[in-house]
């Protein structure tokens, strides 16, 4: 098993009476950095989560290489995931466990590791991430950075095969921002997976990305290398690039 | 804003489930929820006192109906209108008594069906008043009436007189004993009542100790001379002598406690019971068979069932169904690739129509069975609702599916068309998540140890 | 986008709506209550979970229990020495506590008093769960939350809360003992009366009920937290939402459940 390219087709997706997501087409190339960008609100996260099976479409298919996840067996869904981790927005690291637990837990879950085990490799993970003296702490002890961190460790303790970030820099500083999206490099240069990442942050996307894709109103507008962003003529694209406030997106935050 | 219809489909199941279990509770903790159909009969009595409308109305301690009304009949006496449960048909010469219950003497209706007459109460029919008996008023009146024979007893005693006819004397007494077993006969329900009326009433107690203590009234003029022991002597004498006639067979109780034919009866009477009993309790085995069809998967899937049943109120289930579904199977594998990295890998296997099974305690109350244990290999939960004497039968089920995260839920209704056949039709899995949601129909036969005893007698004559 | 979902609804269609959204309650929560179950059995087990939710649920509430039962024992036994005296009934007095406090009091109070204790805070501890994307982090490691957060919580209150329910009706006993003493009943009669009358099938169908109620309360806590929305509000929304749903559901049951028993 290697990195699967990733296919939507036909996404559609509606909270209530408010459709989110409307038809969206998209593909993600294998053991590549993809960025999917767009405005806050606009969707992105939620496909994300339909990507990892947090959510299920009202219609559409999802590919993982030749296999179809919407609307598969849990026990299917299951079994991916065990070559899938989730870097969420926060973190979102287990609050009634110690950092330590956190990045060794997956392993243990997972591998039904036991904790000795697991933990000498969560050692070596924080140790790389140069967060090796958090390891008694809790999560709700770290800063924002170091959280977001400890949360790395632990997506990329089963070395897995597709990773997610939803907004990794969000919410960080200018540095701490840097050294995440290097982190996100430094991911792929080790486990050649398909990394999935969702951000209004332009720069981010056109200096790291191999692949990205703008989501507008539920729908992808454009996709393609940054080349082909930089060169668009789409005036969405344009007003996204730019930060204009004056637009086809409407007001910009 | 509900859009999966499924979480609603699994409400209405479990609120189909709940209101059973409701209905149930209501039953079993006898709420007379219901409203029965009723028909009146009225009854005057000389005196109402204390009754109140809506109280009891029973037969040999049971309630079947209720005071509907109480007027004044014929400017003195209380005419009480009743209404009685329809299906209770009481013959025409039966009686009604006031009675009361409990510490307090709370009044209600009882009625003592005759039966002298074939003849049934209709409607707005009219039964006669007894005397209304048996409280603590009546028995102290009646106790007076006592102490004022004894006194004509031991008036001329006390005299002196003792040449007084001594036959007079023991008639004296027999009238006396007959009158003390008449009130004993007459109010034996009522006394234990009485008594424990007695025991509560403390003012009642207490005017009575008050009224001995200063020696007037009957009874504290009795206790209070000095003749009373002398008397009572006497008294004992003559109890003496009913027992003695007892002993002899002279009279009904006498005969009734000598005769060896009553033994014989009473013999005959309990051995009858007892078969009664054993006939109720015996231990029945059936056999079901059913085979059902699937028909979104065009299928046929069968089940064989062996119940054993020890008593009326509860069985035990053991059978086996084939399954188009068959069994899923998957395996996890850890493996480590050249790169020293571990990969997890499933494999996944489906094995079709094998046996699944059924294990299954089932418990009856009323009309509803309760069952639990292994439903087609899966732990879950049943249970039946039966109709029209047990011709009818409603089924809910639960129970967990092997690949399914949703449980397997199944409606079904199955009747008993003719003998041992059944008709079935129901939904299968109809919350699956695995598309395997089906409706179905089906023939089931249920033999009975006799019918089976029959069929294998039957078939061993052939040979 | 926003004048879509307000439509204006009718009484009817309102009525309607809300039917559908005690339906849509119902059985989702059943569902979630039968995965929790049937996932509970089964590997990898997860005693360790369990055994932390019992000590939450049973040793962290025994405080709050004995107090609740002497407190209401004393108090039950004061109004029933009043009622009694006037048929000088006062012999009775331990036999009608002891059998309240075994069927009814013990249970109920009990699992009331866990519900707004324990209860609440799972609603709330699974809402910040919810709402932090722990429960999601928990579903992409292929670990089912409801089996790492939801069984461990549900077994812990079926197994502690009759437990529990044996203190308080203890300790009801003891406060009405204590006050029917203070009070002049004879203590030989209080306890001697209570062999005589209170059997064995009083305090077990008890502690059935309570059993039930640790599983309501439990499972109503989680579900509530665990399918919260709408951020910090909606975790409060869920924490008295849950304690509210539970009393109601354990009062309804213990109706059906007596009914049934006694």
């Amino acid at each position: 098993m290697s990195a699967p390219a990733i296919t939507v087709r036909n996404l559609n997706k509606s909270f209530g009476s408010l459709p989110v997501l409307k038809g969206l087409d998209l593909n993600l190339a294998p053991s590549r950095i993809n960025f999917i960008i767009g405005q806050s609100g606009g969707g992105k996260s939620v496909l994300l989560k339909h990507l990892a099976g947090l959510l299920a479409p009202d219609q559409g298919e999802i590919w993982f290489d030749d296999r179809q996840m919407a609307g598969a067996a849990p026990a299917d869904w299951r079994a991916l995931r065990m070559r899938m981790a989730f870097l969420f927005q926060d973190g979102a690291l287990f609050d009634s466990l110690s950092v330590g637990r956190n990045v060794a837990f997956p392993l243990w879950v997972q591998q039904r590791a036991d904790w000795r085990a697991a933990g000498r490799k969560a050692r070596e993970r924080l140790e790389e991430l140069d967060l090796a003296g958090a390891w008694d702490a809790r999560p709700g002890e770290l800063s924002a950075g170091e959280r977001k961190r400890v949360a790395l460790a632990r997506a990329l303790i089963m070395e897995p095969e597709i990773l997610f970030f939803d907004e990794p820099t969000t919410g960080l500083d200018p540095l701490l921002s840097e050294q995440v999206d290097g982190l996100i490099g430094l991911t792929l240069a080790r486990t050649r997976a398909t990394v999935v990442v969702v951000s209004h942050d332009i720069a981010a996307a056109l200096a790291l990305a191999d692949q990205v894709a703008m989501i507008h109103s539920g729908r992808i507008i454009l996709e393609g290398s940054p080349e082909t962003f930089r060169r668009s003529g789409e005036p969405a694209v344009r007003q996204f690039l730019a930060g204009d406030s004056e637009g086809p997106l409407g007001f910009l935050d | 804003m509900y859009k999966s219809s499924t979480e609603i489909k699994v409400g209405l199941f479990v609120l189909a489930a709940l209101g059973l279990f409701v209905w149930m509770a209501v039953r079993l903790g006898g709420f007379g929820l219901s409203v029965k159909d009723t028909y009146n009969i009225s009854t005057v009595f000389p005196s109402a006192v204390g009754l109140k409308q809506g109280v009891a109305v029973e037969v040999a301690g049971i309630q079947v109906g209720t005071v509907a009304s109480i007027e004044l009949y014929d400017d003195k006496q209380a005419r009480v209108v009743m209404a009685i449960q329809d299906g209770i048909r009481l013959p025409a010469d039966s009686a009604a008594f006031i009675r009361s219950s409990g510490l307090l003497g709370d009044k209600y209706v009882e009625l003592a069906p005759g039966g002298g007459t074939q003849e049934k109460l209709e409607a707005g029919g009219q039964i006669a008043a007894a005397r209304a008996a048996a409280d603590v008023s009546d028995v102290m009146q009646q106790l007076g009436e006592i102490a004022a024979d004894l006194k004509k007893i031991t008036a001329p005693l006390a005299e002196g007189n003792t040449g007084s006819d001594l036959k007079d004397l023991i008639s004296n007494l027999k009238d006396m004993s007959e009158r003390l077993s008449g009130i004993v006969s007459a109010n034996e329900a009522g006394l234990t009542e009485t008594l424990a009326a007695l025991n509560g009433s403390m003012t009642n107690l207490q005017e009575i100790t008050d009224k001995i203590n200063s020696g007037s009234g009957s009874l504290g003029r009795l206790i209070n001379d000095d003749s009373t022991v002398r008397e009572l002597n006497q008294s004992l004498a003559s109890i003496r002598h009913i027992t003695g006639r007892i002993e002899a067979g002279e009279g009904t109780l006498g005969r009734l406690i000598s005769d060896d034919g009553t033994i014989d009866k009473v013999d005959r009477a309990l051995s009858s019971l007892t078969g009664y009993l054993e006939k109720e309790d015996k231990f029945k085995v059936f056999v079901e068979y059913r085979a059902d069809y699937l028909t979104r998967h065009d299928f046929l899937k069968s089940t064989i069932n062996l119940r054993l049943q020890p008593g009326p109120d509860r069985y035990y289930l053991l059978g086996v169904t084939g399954d188009y579904f068959g069994k899923y199977k998957r395996s996890d594998f850890r493996s480590t690739d050249a790169n020293g990295v571990v990969r997890n890998s499933i494999e996944e296997e489906w094995r079709r129509d094998k046996l699944k099974f059924n294990a299954q305690i089932a418990r009856r109350y009323y009309d509803m069975v309760v069952r639990g244990g292994l439903i087609e290999s899966g732990a879950g939960l049943g249970l039946d609702y039966y109709l029209d004497e047990d011709k009818l039968r409603l089924t809910l089920e639960a129970f967990s599916g092997d690949f399914d995260e949703r449980p397997h839920l199944r409606a079904e209704a199955s009747y008993n068309i003719w003998k041992i056949f059944y008709f079935n039709l129901g939904y299968d899995d109809f919350i699956s998540d695995q598309h395997r949601a089906s409706p179905y129909f089906g023939l089931g036969l249920r033999f009975n140890d006799d019918d089976l005893k029959y069929l294998l007698s039957g078939a061993s004559s052939l040979f | 986008m926003a004048a879509q979902s307000s439509i204006i609804l009718t009484p009817v269609a309102r009525l309607g709506a809300l039917t559908l959204g005690a339906l849509y309650h119902l059985g989702n929560y059943s569902l979630l209550l039968f995965r929790a179950l049937a996932s509970a059995f089964g590997p990898p087990w997860r005693l360790r979970g369990i055994l932390r939710q019992m000590e939450a649920v049973g040793v962290e509430s025994i405080f709050v229990v004995i107090l609740t039962g002497l407190f209401t024992g004393g108090v039950f036994t004061l109004q029933v020495i009043y009622g009694f005296r006037l048929f000088a009934a006062e012999s009775l007095v331990g036999p009608t506590v002891a059998l309240a406090m075994c069927r009814e009091l013990g249970p109920v109070l009990t699992a009331l008093m866990v519900t707004g204790r324990v209860g609440s805070a799972m609603a709330a501890e699974l809402g910040a769960m919810r709402v932090t994307e722990q429960i999601d982090a928990l579903t992409v490691m292929a670990a089912d939350p409801i089996k790492f957060l939801i069984s461990p919580r549900i077994i812990a209150g079926l197994t502690m809360l009759p437990f529990l329910a044996a203190v308080a009706d203890f300790t009801g006993i003891l406060g009405g003992y204590a006050v029917a003493v203070a009070k002049g009943v004879d203590p030989g009669q209080f306890v001697g009366r209570i062999r005589d009358h209170v059997v064995l099938a009083d305090v077990v169908n008890g502690l059935t009920k309570s059993g039930v109620f640790g599983l309501i309360l439990t499972s109503v806590g989680c579900y509530m937290g665990y399918y919260s929305q709408g951020g910090a509000e909606g975790v409060g929304r869920a924490a008295t939402g849950a304690v509210v749903i539970s009393y109601v559901a354990i009062l309804a049951s213990d109706f059906l459940m007596t009914a049934v028993m006694f």
